[in-house]
């Protein structure tokens, strides 16, 4: 190729080479890609666009750096379709070429991916299974041409959403390029690391396979992946359901609010603790909950949701099991905290279930540092918080980090169930609903029943005030 | 009763004479009125010249707590220190609400919520003495900087011992990283927040010179031989700022990192110094986290960052991987990504993979002004033995041959000379002038505003 002379143009070869690139032209690659219950890297774009749309593709002809291997488009799509209804950058990456490897051309290619979605402010998917950089292209530094696609992600973050999805085994930089995203969606078998195996082998000795290092369930349940899902189908589908929240603002709702009103007045007339996260379904529109970070800190629920066809950010804490009251830890702060700085990003309304709760006791231990992390929900610049309903005991600073009691006179609209209290912070022994809302701490007490009612309006309310400053999403 | 909180506030100062003092005879709420002290005080001062708001909270009871009115005071005195454009200094002990006053959640708009206000517009310091309770906690949380001194604890909950380990182990604050500074007593603890203050307040002091003619072979002993030997961060750092000028910050939380404050030619900065004694310096999630914060913090108040760089890469394994090392890594890159102020790298030995990046060697930060080298600095993408092993199975031609071969390309290739021949570092330094490079380079630099126009979004 390289010392080649130019042939004489024709359409012919222009098509030839286009399609060069294209799955029916490498039926062993497909293939080797099915065997392993996987899509290839075309398949996952057609699913993720919209129907009937096609990519417009950058860099299809691309190939690699070290002209000695084979790679079509370098071994990364990169292009432009809608999903959603809104125009989105996708970037995919094709494990059939070279591992999924980024090599010098590919991380252009990223790079400009970025300075598109940049440029035109699109949501940007990232479809990633590979092994990072391309060890037989990086033998020193980059310096001459730098690779600035994931500085670029950085800008973007809190701008457009970013889309991550694991769908394979994902290492190095491209574990980082998912480490960039908002949100991670992973399929079961995928695999997650900072460095695969070889690496590991030389830094620790282990002999290790790149599930043993980081399977997928495993950074679900330490908080690294938002959602796990079974396959490329379904990871696909999940992309496209938690894309629709932001493209998509309104999506008329088909609640029954009778169900919803008899279930929640059922709930809190039960004894014991309410169950946050039944509540949270029930007022959200029927099947609209797409949880975040469910495997992880289990006593926080965080979901995008509908509530009378607006998207909602729910944020439920209260106690799971047998336990009287949730115990808040650095993990339930850090992703209440996460999950509001999303939502407070893109402008979506929140909603706060709080059931019983009471903070850690500081002491020696992981949560030494509670007091950082608790001091993280605290916010006085979140216009768009919708409504704080208090089903449960607060006992303590709970008060103020979940309770919104250290800014009610400016804080969201808050209303309390009648058999919400509060305890400690001079509550002695204990205030209940009616005392608080008698001494004009709260909005006021409401009917269980009509929970869902008062979120819809409150939410209404919480749309239309004007949005704080625009600010990125926290990374953690 | 008086005299314990006016000491307490009082020897803060430079001249206890000339500070206007605000609510030291505030008492508890009772028949009369004239009862208990509150034990909250503040007053308006200079500390080492600069201007301050201090406020302290020394409770007379024995558990420790405070009522309406002195949550009242503490909050006055951070609205006066944000009219006032000054630092806020918050001297904190006790916390538990008392029994019997009006309930703390009739207050409308709590300390904590204000706080959170004001740290975008001032410094905000918090000093814990003793045992810090409840709101007051959560106002350590929302200060800049927390210092502690050894027997203080921390703890949201109201009420209930807290363990204070025997005196002689280090205090579980030190231990984890949770207080930035701990300190033997109260005289150490208000040397570190006075130096903070000066640091902060006053980008470039006068500095004099200094005899620092062995420093430079002892710069050279650090790296000199065994290339396997590890090197104290804490000590580089101190070798290459003013005498007598650092601060360290959560020096055992993520200890591969070692984040100090400090002057260079009486500039103010902040050194980020690899510390190959914690996990051969490679970076897991709590040393991102440090960081991402650090950075952010130097943003903040617009300090130089420098780096001091000997790092294999990000920790690998599987323990690593449950702590979602992938995610925290990302604070550091997009808080340099995002950062104001000029980076100044210096790569003292090893520098690999997406360690290197996040220790001052990627292309992503805007404000990376100079990149250099010691000779004994070595490069990679990542690290030379799973490289040599990748590319031995590699089926590319160029890059075909043996992994000890391979291994031999990487480590030439990768070597200093090569780095500042390819343009991928701007120059080699010896290791005894490069505090004199880097002098030079922040002499040239025009002094930012140090107002904190936004505090650093957490």
């Amino acid at each position: 190729m390289k010392n080649a002379p130019i042939p004489h143009p024709s359409t012919e070869d222009l098509s030839l080479r286009h399609e060069r690139v294209l799955d029916a032209m490498r039926p062993e690659a497909v293939a080797k890609q099915h065997a392993r219950g996987q899509l290839t890297a075309r398949e996952r774009i057609a699913l993720l666009l919209d129907e009937g749309e096609e990519l417009w593709e950058s860099g299809a002809l691309a190939v690699p750096a070290d002209d000695s291997l084979t790679a079509p488009a370098d071994g990364l799509v990169v292009g432009i379709g809608h999903v959603q209804g809104r125009r989105s950058m996708i970037v995919s990456c094709d494990y059939t070429s070279l591992g999924g490897s980024l090599g010098i051309t590919s991380h252009a290619k990223l790079t400009r991916a970025m300075y598109l979605a940049e440029r035109h402010r699109l949501p940007v998917f990232a479809l990633v299974e590979g092994g990072g950089a391309r060890a037989q292209e990086y033998r020193s530094l980059p310096s001459l041409r730098p690779a600035a696609a994931f500085g670029t992600m950085a800008r973007l973050s809190g701008v457009v959403p970013l889309v991550g999805l694991a769908l394979g085994r994902a290492f190095a930089g491209h574990a980082i390029l998912l480490g960039e995203c908002d949100t991670v969606i992973a399929t079961e078998t995928a695999a997650l690391g900072i460095a695969g195996p070889p690496l590991v082998k030389a830094s620790t000795g282990q002999d290790l396979t790149p599930e043993q290092i980081g399977a997928a369930w495993m950074h679900a349940e330490s908080g690294g992946v938002e959602c796990l899902v079974k396959d490329d189908v379904a990871a696909i589908a999940a992309a496209r359901e938690y894309a629709r929240y932001f493209t998509r603002r309104f999506v008329a709702g088909e609640g029954s609010e009778a169900t919803a009103h008899d279930a929640l007045r059922e709930i809190a007339a039960r004894p014991g603790p309410v169950d946050v996260h039944r509540v949270s379904a029930l007022v959200a529109d029927p099947g609209s909950m797409l949880e975040l970070r469910a495997a992880w800190s289990r006593q926080t629920t965080t979901a995008l949701a509908r509530i009378g066809g607006h998207t909602v950010g729910i944020t439920a804490v209260g106690p799971t099991g047998d336990a009287d009251s949730a115990v808040l830890s650095r993990d339930d702060c850090d992703k209440i905290a996460r999950f509001a700085s999303l939502c407070d990003a893109f402008a979506i309304p929140r909603l706060d279930v709080i059931g019983s709760v009471r903070a850690a006791a500081d002491t020696d231990g992981p949560d030494t540092a509670l007091f950082r992390h608790a001091s993280r929900l605290i916010r006085t610049d979140d216009a768009r918080a919708a409504i704080v309903c208090l089903v449960g005991r607060l006992d303590g600073v709970a008060q103020l980090l979940l309770g919104r009691f250290g800014d009610f006179l400016s804080g969201p609209t808050h209303v309390m169930w009648p058999g919400a209290s509060l305890r400690g912070l001079g509550a002695s022994p204990e205030s209940g609903a009616f005392r608080v809302a008698e001494q004009y701490a709260t909005d006021d007490v409401i009917d269980p029943g009509s929970t869902r009612e008062l979120a819809v309006r409150a939410i209404d309310v919480a749309r239309e005030s004007p949005r704080g400053d625009p600010h990125h999403v926290a990374v953690w | 009763m008086t005299d314990g909180t006016r000491t307490r506030l009082r020897r803060f100062f430079d001249d206890a004479g000339t500070i206007v003092e605000y609510g030291a005879e505030v008492v508890q709420p009772g028949a009369h009125d004239e009862g208990v002290l509150e034990g909250v005080a503040f007053a308006f001062g200079e500390a080492e010249g600069e201007s301050c708001i201090v406020a302290d909270c020394s409770p007379r009871s024995s558990e420790g707590t405070i009522g309406q009115r002195g949550i009242a005071e503490l909050i006055r005195a951070a609205r006066i220190a944000v009219r006032a454009d000054v630092p806020l200094v918050l001297l904190l002990e006790g916390g538990a609400y008392r029994d019997g006053e009006a309930p703390f959640y009739l207050q409308g708009r709590d300390l904590s919520s204000v706080l959170a206000e004001v740290r975008e517009r001032i410094p905000v310091v918090g000093v814990a003495f003793g045992s810090v309770r409840g709101a007051l906690a959560l106002a350590l949380g929302l200060s800049h900087v927390v210092v502690a001194t050894a027997a203080a604890t921390i703890t949201l909950a109201e009420a209930g011992a807290v363990a204070v380990e025997a005196s002689d182990a280090p205090s579980p604050l030190a231990r984890h990283g949770a207080a930035d500074a701990v300190c033997a007593d109260e005289d150490e603890a208000f040397s570190v927040v006075r130096r903070w203050l000066q640091i902060i307040r006053n980008p470039q002091a006068e500095h004099a010179a200094e005899d620092r003619s062995d420093d430079g072979e002892r710069l050279r002993m650090l790296v000199a031989g065994n290339s396997r030997r590890a090197i104290d961060g804490r000590r580089l750092t101190d070798l290459l700022l003013d005498r007598g000028s650092s601060i360290r910050l959560r020096e055992r939380l993520g200890g591969a990192v070692q984040t100090t404050l400090g002057r260079m030619g009486g500039r103010s900065v902040g050194i980020v110094a690899s510390h190959s004694m914690v996990n051969a310096a490679a970076i897991d999630a709590p040393a991102a986290a440090k960081l991402g914060d650090f950075i952010e913090f130097c943003d903040t108040f617009r300090l130089p960052v420098i780096y001091l760089t000997d790092v294999p890469g990000l920790m690998a394994g599987p323990a690593a991987e449950r702590t979602a090392v992938n995610r925290h890594s990302i604070r550091p890159y997009n808080a340099q990504a995002r950062s104001r102020t000029p980076h100044l790298t210096v790569i003292v030995r090893r520098g690999f993979g997406q360690g290197l990046v996040v220790m001052g060697g990627g292309h992503h930060v805007p404000g990376s002004a100079l990149k250099l080298t010691w000779p004994t600095g070595q490069f990679g993408v990542m690290g030379n033995m799973g490289a040599a092993t990748i590319r031995s199975t590699s089926t590319s031609s160029q890059a075909s041959m043996s992994a000890d071969e391979a291994h031999a390309d990487l480590v030439s290739r990768g070597a200093a000379g090569r780095a500042v021949r390819d343009f991928s570092m701007d120059a080699l330094v010896e290791p005894e002038d490069t505090r004199e490079q880097l002098i030079r380079f922040l002499t040239r630099l025009p002094l930012a505003s140090q107002t904190s126009e936004s505090g650093a979004r957490r």
